[in-house]
């Protein structure tokens, strides 16, 4: 008897390639269910937060559909959540993106545009391209971080992360000679400042990740 | 920072083609077992462009997309012809991450600024096809080429910029298809206009003129057709065979004294390396 796939709620706001991420969850055998709905949410093994876009835009999307309390909900259950580039950021707690806007505030910290961060108005902005991810060895308790390696992937944004503890970043990279985070964590919270649905075999394996993670907790 | 090479899949209809001076297309096969041969070999992205979609309709990039989508998981951009953020929508719900716009930002360039707005500044890239005159200048031409605009290219550059797409797909239709290299004058001046990504594209006919681009100015990445599509078509094997052949001899020679020198993604890479250019060097694990 073939046994059920687990199941990933790819959270639908409207924003974000979530079809490129349906795509590599099928690939390594994950149900996705592309969904806003709150019953779907909850029932699901994991949820991945995409985006692509404005910060101040998602949030207000992520309000009008009443994400912030499904999320916060299910955060609360210990199941796996994955915030991918902007999904990432959203995952913090402030924004400076055209004023002060407050994300879910899963992880302590703050997003911060790169010229800002670098103090460099002449920085090539957006950052594109595939850039060495190098784990930090102090968190490599976080299950996901075992299937992350020391490898390109794929990055496209604007804005960086910036967690409020150390003990929260999984993983650094580096643009331009300025170090900045890739990856954060905290329990079951993560975030990917890069794209791994893009990002070829390498990425695959954060989503093989996703699936291993489910299946100790069950 | 890692330098990308990314490979461009002109598409009519259901087939890939290639011309010179964007003319003169022939059929070289199946886009998608192009797209997937250089995925495996590590390309580091994939561009589709449709180059008449006004004429046969959207379905079939919609369709090539999603087939690629389902089994290639590296960046895919893709577009011509779009019209409205209606089309954006379409080609992104098949799987692409990014969408190319050119004619219709020229035509309304309150398009760019309401596609930025809508799908984010990521996902929008502007394609600009720029010929060179004469007297030096650099003029944007649209309808893949066929049509002038009168507008200098680094003033729509910038103005792009201003509108806030995240990047730019540079194309030098006086090279394109002749494999004499990249315009490092066009790619040097566009460098110098705005601080965001850019993609060179038109020329490259031998792996030493995307050295010679990277050595020489400080581009993001160049995009590749001529010198893949005519190396990888031979590893593919369908009943086509005999008649794409055909139709790249027929297009070596047009482009004459055989500038074009095709090579796979490896020795591409493997001279950049040797080069001292930074790119991802990608071990096919199958």
């Amino acid at each position: 008897m073939k046994s059920k796939r687990f199941t990933v709620a790819i959270i639908d706001y409207s924003m974000g390639n979530i079809y490129s991420i349906a795509q590599a969850c099928r690939k390594v055998d994950l149900e996705p269910i592309i969904t806003f709905q709150k019953n779907i949410i909850i029932s699901c093994d994991a949820v991945i937060l995409p985006g692509v876009g404005a910060f101040e835009t998602a949030i207000k999307k992520i309000n009008e559909l009443n994400l912030i309390e499904i999320l916060l909900n299910y955060a609360a259950t210990g199941k796996p959540i994955i915030g991918i580039c902007l999904g990432a950021q959203l995952l913090l707690q402030n924004s400076e993106e055209f004023g002060s806007h407050k994300g879910l505030g899963l992880i302590e910290g703050d997003v911060i545009h790169f010229s800002n961060y670098t103090n460099n108005k002449n920085l090539v902005v957006p950052h594109i391209g595939w850039n060495k991810v190098i784990i930090n060895k102090n968190t490599m308790i976080q299950p996901i971080s075992k299937y992350i390696r020391n490898e390109d992937y794929y990055f496209i944004h604007s804005y960086v992360l910036k967690p409020a503890h150390n003990e929260d970043i999984l993983a650094k990279s580096i643009y331009d000679n300025y170090v900045f985070v890739s990856a954060i964590g905290h329990n079951n919270i993560i975030g990917l400042q890069f794209h791994p649905e893009n990002s070829g075999i390498n990425g695959l394996e954060i989503f093989n990740g996703i699936k291993e993670i489910i299946k100790e907790n069950v | 920072m890692n330098k990308r090479i990314i490979a461009k899949l002109d598409i009519k209809g259901p087939n890939l083609v290639k011309g010179i001076h964007l003319e003169g297309l022939r059929i070289l096969g199946n886009p998608s077992d192009f797209a997937k041969f250089y995925y495996d070999d590590g390309i580091d992205e994939l561009v589709y462009n449709d180059i008449v979609a006004s004429l046969y309709g959207r379905d079939n990039l919609l369709e090539i997309v999603k087939k690629t989508s389902e089994d290639i998981f590296i960046p895919i951009c893709a577009g011509g012809g779009i019209r409205n953020l209606d089309d954006i929508q379409a080609i992104l719900k098949n799987g692409a991450d990014k969408i190319l716009v050119n004619s219709a930002a020229v035509r309304n360039p309150h398009l760019l600024k309401n596609a930025v707005k809508e799908f984010g500044t990521s996902t929008i890239v502007s394609y600009i096809s720029s010929k060179k005159r004469l007297d030096g200048s650099y003029e944007v031409y649209i309808d893949n080429g066929r049509q002038r605009t009168y507008l200098n290219t680094f003033d729509w550059v910038k103005q792009v910029y201003d509108l806030g797409v995240g990047e730019i797909i540079i194309e030098s239709i006086n090279q394109e298809g002749t494999g004499k290299g990249v315009d490092l004058d066009l790619v040097k001046k566009v460098s110098e206009s705005v601080p965001i990504p850019f993609i060179a594209t038109g020329g490259v006919g031998k792996k030493e003129h995307i050295i010679e681009v990277f050595q020489n100015t400080t581009v993001n990445a160049v995009s590749l057709a001529s010198i893949l599509h005519y190396k990888y078509m031979h590893f593919l094997q369908f009943d086509k065979n005999k008649f794409s052949e055909g139709n790249a001899d027929y297009l070596l020679q047009k482009s004459s004294l055989n500038t074009i020198v095709p090579e796979t993604i490896f020795s591409i890479k493997e001279m950049m390396i040797a080069s001292e250019i930074e790119t991802r060097l990608y071990k096919n694990e199958k």
